[in-house]
């Protein structure tokens, strides 16, 4: 497991959704809110189209994490986030990590996570036990 | 969290309703199998500039009685006023 200083970035992770992405996430997770399954309900309140699940997308940022634990999600201790943007099916996120301390085996870092200039996620906090 | 989200006594108004934020602290890792009690409360509901932000605790534990989970969920309604 590679060492880490404040200062230092995580390795960048990279996902594109795919269209069907949103309904597998909603019969998964049990949120099956139509703003993020039924496009025509999504335009008729206001919205650009279906948008991703909060919970998906931080999902990718608890990955960017576990990747650098080897994989071991149990190393993630602790994950907040604020949703800011929405986040839309077939664009590419890019989840952008800084660690902003280290002591003791242990990483707090701050993330960002956007598609093109939109930030979907900011000012996330993570723990991470090395 | 559905019980909680949908409890008629917080009339949510879900179309108009947004995840705002969300802190999830992690302990004994869920396995296949395991079965999962959450207990979640409404902790604060305040007005700021026209939204409502509901924010909710949630704590889970596991069969054996070790907390699996704990999250706080911020969710915004807005147009509240």
């Amino acid at each position: 497991v590679t060492e880490f200083a404040a200062g230092d970035s995580l390795p960048e992770l990279r996902v594109t959704p795919d269209a069907g992405l949103t309904r597998r996430y909603a019969e998964a997770s049990g949120d099956m809110n139509p703003i993020h399954i039924d496009e025509d309900f999504a335009k008729k309140v206001g919205l650009p189209g279906c948008i991703l699940h909060g919970l998906w997308t931080m999902a990718q940022v608890a990955r960017a994490h576990a990747t650098v634990a080897g994989g071991d999600p149990r190393a993630l201790k602790r994950l907040s986030v604020q949703f800011r943007g929405m986040g839309f099916p077939e664009q590419e996120i890019v989840v952008t990590s800084t660690v902003t301390a280290a002591e003791d085996g242990r990483i707090v870092t701050d993330t960002v996570a956007t598609q093109g200039d939109n930030q979907i996620i900011r000012n996330a906090s993570a723990t991470l036990e090395l | 969290m559905g019980p909680a989200l949908f409890d008629p006594e917080l009339e949510l108004n879900f179309a108009a309703m947004v995840h705002g934020g969300q802190e999830f602290e992690w302990g004994e890792p869920v396995c296949a199998g395991d079965e999962i009690t959450t207990t979640v409360t409404c902790s604060s509901i305040e007005e700021r500039d026209g939204k409502g932000f509901y924010v909710f605790e949630s704590v889970s534990s596991n069969q054996d009685g070790a907390e699996t989970v704990r999250g706080v969920w911020t969710n915004i309604v807005r147009g509240i006023s």
